[in-house]
């Protein structure tokens, strides 16, 4: 993975919504980079934030603006290129999937007709070709009677034939990059498993890099190679999926992996919950800002934010528990003074 | 879609028949009849007004006079009038055309402009351009279009010593007289639909921009012009469609007075004159065959609706 | 908590053989109609023939993709709904032939719990009147006996005293469906209704309400039907377990034996289809099994409803519709013609 040069790599994002309270900050410095051909998973809860990344790459955030750091795509920065540019890079370079395929398709058009605008607005191709294209697209993400769907109105459509035809528009274009935002959250249970499959699938067979958006830690296991688990806007932890979900290294990880139900927990035991309430923007706890609801706090966490620590190749945690040396594991990009106060804990968990 | 045509047409059918009745009986309370209006101030005695109201059909009850008048109607005999004793179709007939023109020319600037405008505001949402569109179109909505006519008609007066001219003159006939004497009443009849236009256009795309099938547009990497008149306005549309529907009846009521003060001698004009006079055949007439057009054109509006949205094309062809 | 004797029932039949709540072959059809006189066209099936039973203090789960009939279900019992056919029984009593104020007092021992925190909470009420309102309605309790109990039962899910004058707005997702938990507790019921109760809240949080319902059906010997798509969450809450799939029961049994050995291959296409949360399984897992998406509910398919995505369909499938066999343990039972068949067909 670390090998090559990566596709995309966001450093230090920030964005901000305004709102009737005042402006709010959604993402806070969070970096992460997706390489060619491999699946990145952004995990969170309401409120981490992964949406807005997701939205703010594709350049789409309605009334929020990219206030700081920079998304760079192979060499541009996408936070800075022009209007023209981005639209050009969207759809052909990078494209999305979204949520609801129920309200993500436009009603009045036929499905065929919203997957040639797809091809068309990069391809210079007459409407027969787009069309043949289309069918084609359609029967590659399993629609059975392609030519037929291909004049069905999205209405006409079940939920998992709708997101069927979404992924289509996508890869009209065949992009290098596709960011999916839940695409399975609407569906049900063994649609998701039919989309999750082609998904990985498609990618495959086209080397796409996808950037999966999920709030599903079984998901995130099915799909992805890396994983960054954010927690109000904030990066806590990333790394490989095996590495973060089988040997979480900070507390919110854990304890998130450990309120997902179970098949195997006992009827008799209490649920592992993590106590209190995902914090609303408006008000961000002090500190660490999981540290009002973290089993693990300590004096530090109220007071001083813990920069993300490189605990392991290609694995980072933000939490003071790993600030075991006075400087040197510290990375230089934490907002907060770094290295002073290490005395404070000496036990880290990285290894 | 046919079988759902012919439904909407019997049930045109039943409104004008309730039309016909409602006309009827509200003329009953009318206090004064043709014949006291015709014979006022002539000394004629009471048995003569008796003699005459015979003669028009007047004195029988009013249940009586509406089973005839329903009876010819369907054979397309709508009565004479009191007066001239020409039949009402052809009364209607000569001077319908006037105020299809008016009204049409209404609705089309009212449509247009308001249309832009709607458009402008949603795109500049939030800005000063936005602002003063608003604005405009809640003074316009708020002053009676008579009120406007008459305003536009004295300024041009005092500040250039213009007045449109008083002979209507057909638009074949002398087509620039035509323009000047329907400017003014068109644009004082259009600008409340333009204003109700504008604004439902304005909230009706800012609610479709904002959703979801849009950002997928976006996502493709769809220009702002592709955004706007592919989808969001496409999906706007109906509501705007139903707004014109209702605006069609605003504006045939205004032209009653507009035509009166701008001599237009349209059917507006005619129908006004026939209250005044109490010369009931032409009113009923008149109402029925506004009522029709209304009719019509909601048909109209009906089937654009299902051109435009396949989703109430499918509920018809359900039969839901 | 203790009972307040005011919200005690005074007939309350106390007989702890009978099932709490008792459904048998609920049906409930809607018909489409066409046309200005509105003749039937067609019909949907949202249930098709369910029983099912609550015993006291024990917790039934229904589970089911979108479209199976569990929501209507719970209509059905609480009475929110007429069904077409069947019978639902509450305490022994026929609650299909109750009128009126017999309704009324039902629902002060049956009451539900929805999935949207926020849209089931009037926003222009406090908690205090959210919570009190069902006293009052049932002529419970007012005034300041009201406003002890209001607190009573907000102590009980976590909530305080303090909170009694906040609006739903001022609460996280988490709270407002604990406050929507404290209505529910407020007339003192047997039977709690829970329809998706927790699927709109963050994991995190979903943890604390579930381990709260756990808590207060310990503490106040509650029973609940608790409906969700969440297999995991069902099975973690239920004892017994009642698969669906388009309005119909296709597997009945005990949580932990129905995840160990599902018999009916749809229960088994399901619980394949959940993502596991191991990154090696669940990749080598493939989650293959699941194909095809269910049947519009106005034309189901004929005899086995799940023949047409059924990977182990044989020809007694379309043609016959399966009764719910029994399925080797006791209280399982699986509407699956396999069951019914020599072993060398089995699994063929």
């Amino acid at each position: 993975m670390t090998g090559t040069v990566p596709l995309l790599e966001v450093t230090n994002l920030r964005v901000r919504f305004p709102t009737r309270q005042g402006p709010v900050e959604a993402v806070s410095d969070v970096s992460f980079d997706v390489h060619p051909g491999e699946t990145v998973a952004v995990v969170g809860e309401s409120g981490s934030g992964k949406s807005v990344t997701a939205l703010a790459v594709m350049g789409l955030l309605d009334s929020g603006r990219v206030e700081g750091g920079s998304i760079r795509y192979r060499d541009e920065d996408l936070a800075s290129v022009g209007t023209k540019r981005m639209r050009e890079i969207r759809g052909e370079e990078i494209a999305m999937v979204f949520q609801n395929p129920m309200t993500a398709l436009d009603p009045l058009y036929t499905v065929g007709n919203q997957i040639v605008e797809a091809i068309r607005l990069h391809r210079e191709t007459g409407r027969k070709e787009a069309q043949q294209r289309a069918v084609d697209l359609l029967r590659e993400v399993g629609l059975p009677d392609p030519e037929r769907r291909a004049r069905s109105y999205p209405h006409e459509l079940s939920g998992g034939q709708q997101q069927r035809v979404m992924i289509a528009i996508a890869l009209a274009c065949n992009p290098s990059l596709l960011i999916a935002d839940e695409p399975t959250t609407a569906l049900d249970v063994t649609v998701e498993a039919q989309i999750l499959r082609l998904m990985r699938t498609l990618q495959r067979d086209h080397g796409t890099a996808m950037l999966f958006i999920t709030h599903d830690m079984g998901v995130v296991a099915e799909m992805a190679d890396r994983v960054v688990v954010m927690y109000a806007g904030k990066v806590v932890e990333q790394g490989r999926v095996e590495d973060v979900l089988n040997d979480p290294q900070n507390p919110y990880t854990r304890a998130l992996l450990a309120s997902i139900p179970s098949p195997t927990i006992s009827r008799d035991a209490l649920m592992p919950a993590i106590r209190g309430a995902v914090p609303s923007l408006l008000e961000t706890p002090s500190g660490c800002r999981f540290h009002p609801r973290c089993p693990e706090a300590f004096d530090r966490c109220p007071t001083e934010e813990p920069p993300l620590f490189d605990i392991a190749a290609g694995r980072d945690s933000r939490c003071w528990l790993h600030d075991r040396t006075p400087a040197g594991a510290v990375r230089g990009r934490a907002a907060g003074p770094s290295g002073e106060g290490a005395s404070a804990l000496g036990v880290g968990r990285a290894g | 879609m046919i079988r759902y045509v012919l439904g909407r047409l019997v049930y045109g059918l039943v409104v004008l028949a309730l039309v016909t009745v409602f006309v009827f009986v509200a003329i009953t309370f009318i206090p004064s009849d043709a014949v006291d209006v015709m014979l006022a101030d002539t000394g004629a005695t009471e048995e003569q007004a008796a003699a005459m109201r015979s003669e028009l059909g007047l004195d029988r009850p009013v249940w009586e006079q509406l089973g005839s008048f329903l009876g010819n109607a369907v054979q397309g005999d709508f009565g004479r009038s009191f007066y001239t004793d020409e039949p009402v179709v052809d009364l209607f007939l000569d001077r319908i055309p006037i105020t299809l023109q008016l009204g049409g020319l209404a609705l089309v600037i009212g449509t247009v402009l308001g249309l832009v405008l709607g458009i402008i505001a949603a795109v500049r949402r939030g800005t000063a351009t936005d602002g003063a569109v608003r604005v405009t179109a809640v003074t316009f909505l708020s002053v009676p279009n008579f009120v406007l006519g008459l305003l536009i008609l004295t300024a041009l007066g005092l500040w250039f010593a213009w007045s449109p001219p008083f002979v209507y003159r057909g638009p074949t006939e002398d087509f620039v007289s035509w323009a000047q004497h329907m400017a003014i009443p068109a644009i004082a009849l259009g600008t409340a639909s333009m204003a109700g236009i504008t604004r439902m256009t304005r909230s009706s795309l800012l609610e479709n921009l904002g959703s979801q099938y849009i950002r997928t547009v976006r996502a493709k990497g769809a220009g702002e012009r592709l955004v706007l008149f592919k989808h969001a306005m496409r999906n706007s549309v109906i509501a705007v469609l139903t707004l014109i529907g209702v605006d069609l009846a605003t504006v045939l009521g205004g032209t009653v007075i507009l035509e009166q003060m701008f001599s237009l001698p349209g059917t507006g004009q005619l129908v006004y004159q026939a209250v005044l006079d109490r010369d009931y055949p032409v009113v009923i007439a008149c109402t029925i065959f506004y009522a029709g057009l209304f009719i019509v054109t909601m048909i109209i509006i009906d089937l654009l609706y299902a051109f435009i949205d396949p989703r109430i094309r499918a509920a018809r062809e359900a039969g839901r | 908590m203790q009972a307040d004797p005011a919200v005690r029932d005074p007939d309350r039949v106390a007989d702890a053989g009978t099932p709490l709540l008792e459904a048998r072959d609920l049906v409930k059809h809607y018909q489409i109609r066409k046309g200005v006189l509105g003749r039937p066209v067609g019909t949907v099936h949202a249930v098709d023939g369910i029983s099912f039973a609550i015993p006291r203090g024990k917790t039934v789960g229904l589970v089911g993709e979108s479209g199976s009939g569990k929501s209507t279900a719970a209509r059905l019992v609480s009475r929110l709904i007429e069904p077409t056919s069947g019978e639902v029984r509450f305490d022994g009593q026929d609650v299909l032939a109750m009128r009126g104020k017999e309704v009324k007092a039902l629902r002060r021992r049956m009451q539900m719990v929805f999935q949207d925190p926020f849209g089931s909470l009037n926003p222009r009420l406090t908690v205090g009147d959210i919570v009190g309102e069902p006293l009052e309605v049932h002529r419970v309790a007012s005034g300041r006996a009201r406003t002890d109990r209001v607190v009573e039962v907000l102590e009980t899910v976590g909530l305080s005293g303090r909170d009694l004058h906040k609006f739903p707005h001022q609460f996280s997702g988490g709270q407002a469906q604990r406050i929507g938990i404290a209505r529910a507790l407020a007339t003192n019921p047997d039977l709690i209704i829970c329809d998706e109760a927790v699927s709109a809240l963050d994991v995190s949080v979903q943890a604390q309400v579930l381990n709260l319902l756990k808590r207060l059906q310990r503490e106040l010997g509650l029973s609940y039907l608790f409906i969700a798509h969440d297999l995991n969450v069902v099975r973690y809450m239920a004892d017994e377990l009642c698969v669906m799939y388009m309005g119909e029961i296709v597997e009945r049994g005990d949580g932990d034996a129905v995840f160990a050995d599902p018999q009916h291959p749809y229960t088994q296409m399901l619980l394949a289809a959940i993502p596991g949360h191991d990154p090696v399984t669940a990749r080598a897992q493939e989650r293959g099994v699941a194909t095809g998406e269910v049947p519009s509910a106005s034309a189901p398919p004929s005899g086995c409803r799940f023949h047409t995505r059924c990977p182990a369909v044989f020809d007694r499938c379309p043609t016959e519709h399966p009764p719910l066999y029994d399925a080797g343990q006791p209280g399982r039972v699986a509407a699956c013609h396999l069951l019914d068949e020599p072993r060398q067909v089995q699994r063929a």
